[in-house]
């Protein structure tokens, strides 16, 4: 019994230390943030070829919604749907403003469609399950995110249903480092359940990033992008430190990132010297811990 | 030959090799644009018009070598290029929506082509689509 508690406790700590989400009752690991690349002006990349890991089991006519309660610093966690026509809405949105997700934080720039950084963004799109103000289903997410990354697959998985009938398995997991309150992304899973994925297939990461702004993922701070690279470029541009480097993506990473510690041993180096010189060798720095 | 193409609004066909969305409407009128003429399509989009199975309707891989100039061609996961080489007509029709998309049309169009008519109609489950025909 003891051993059994040991395993737990060191599941639970491997999760909140990698930000990863562990899902007991469908025994599936999500995105891990060392493998995604740096954001660099796409929305979304693809994970694992557009593979998504449905249990076999979840493959039917049935439609279903599970929302995963909120962690012990109120994030989300994985929100997931055998979405059919009977989960669609049937009447329009109401309101979702007395929500305040994590990092929540009410900030305009001009440059932004819209003007505001920030949406209360559904993990499960409304058009999808109905789900309106809940907040187990309502994460911060830069405008970015939510028109340019999350909604043109919301749209086709939406417009699939309707059209056909079908039912589609659809599963999105917050992605959050360590314990940040705002998400680094999002990873979105999909596939039809009728036609065995003919209809619907994907599986992507997309980037919780707004071109033009830096964010602090930790609070949902946030500035303009220039004046915060100009700043990290007088504050690093000659100062010595301890690096991990992975040999093999060829990026490198502050000792305490989680991405370090989930490194492979066999790529992992540690380096001191300057973080120039590193980039001069052709390193790049990690995008989450931003070294 | 006619081209056929569906896109969304930024050009897109397909994601993960599978089409960005569909309707029966569109459809429905697609057969009534190519009806008279010998429709040419992949057995992937062939299996979209199973309901319908229209008279008209070739299927292969490799169109390009057996379709004479008045027929009609429906690209989705076909080669896009040779395509768009031969075709002297070019019919789309626009969902009017964002899908995400990794195969895609280039737009604006090479302006050789010369708009001759656009359309609006409501589809089964797509609130507008946008039909228009260029010449060149």
């Amino acid at each position: 019994m003891k051993q059994l508690q040991t395993h737990l406790l060191f599941l639970l700590i491997c999760a909140l230390l990698t930000g990863c989400a562990l899902d007991a009752s469908q025994g599936t690991s999500y995105a891990d943030l060392a493998d995604i690349p740096d954001f660099s002006g796409e929305p979304y990349v693809v994970l694992q070829n557009n593979q998504p890991d449905f249990p076999e089991a979840d493959f039917t006519t049935a439609s279903f919604e599970e929302y995963s309660d909120l962690d012990w610093l109120g994030r989300c966690g994985t929100a997931y749907a055998n979405v059919g026509l009977d989960t669609m809405p049937t009447e329009a949105r109401g309101s979702i403003g007395q929500v305040k997700p994590t990092g929540w934080q009410t900030v305009k720039y001009d440059f932004v469609d819209g003007k505001y950084l920030y949406n209360r963004c559904h993990l499960i799109g409304y058009q999808l399950t109905a789900e309106n103000a809940n907040e187990k289903n309502l994460i911060t997410g830069t405008r970015y995110m939510n028109v340019d990354g999350m909604l043109p697959f919301e749209n086709l998985v939406a417009d699939y249903v309707k059209e056909t009938g079908n039912h589609v398995l659809y599963r999105v997991t917050p992605i959050f480092q360590d314990s940040n309150l705002v998400a680094s992304g999002v990873q979105m899973e999909a596939m039809s359940v009728e036609d065995d994925g003919e209809g619907v297939c994907f599986n992507v990461y997309v980037y919780n990033n707004q071109p033009g702004v830096s964010i602090d993922y930790t609070t949902g701070e946030s500035c303009l992008a220039e004046a915060d690279a100009a700043s990290d470029k007088e504050g690093t541009a000659s100062v010595e430190a301890t690096y991990i480097l992975n040999t093999k993506s060829r990026k490198f990473h502050d000792p305490a990132c989680s991405g370090a510690a989930a490194m492979s041993e066999a790529n992992k180096e540690v380096y001191m010297g300057s973080r120039d010189t590193l980039i001069s060798e052709g390193y790049e720095p990690c995008g989450q811990c931003k070294p | 030959m006619t081209l056929i193409i569906c896109i969304d609004g930024r050009g897109g066909i397909l994601f993960n090799g599978r089409r960005q969305s569909q309707d029966r409407l569109l459809r429905a009128d697609l057969l009534r644009e190519a009806a008279g003429h010998r429709l040419w399509m992949s057995e992937y989009s062939a299996r979209q018009f199973s309901m319908e199975a229209p008279d008209n309707l070739s299927i292969s891989e490799v169109p390009l070598e057996q379709m004479s100039s008045e027929d009609f061609c429906f690209a989705e996961d076909l080669p896009l290029q040779p395509l768009l080489e031969h075709a002297d007509r070019l019919l789309l029709y626009c969902w009017n929506r964002a899908y995400p998309a990794d195969r895609s049309l280039q737009l604006p169009l090479d302006d050789l082509w010369k708009l001759l008519r656009r359309e609006e109609f409501a589809g089964s489950s797509h609130e507008k689509i946008t039909k228009e025909l260029y010449a060149r």
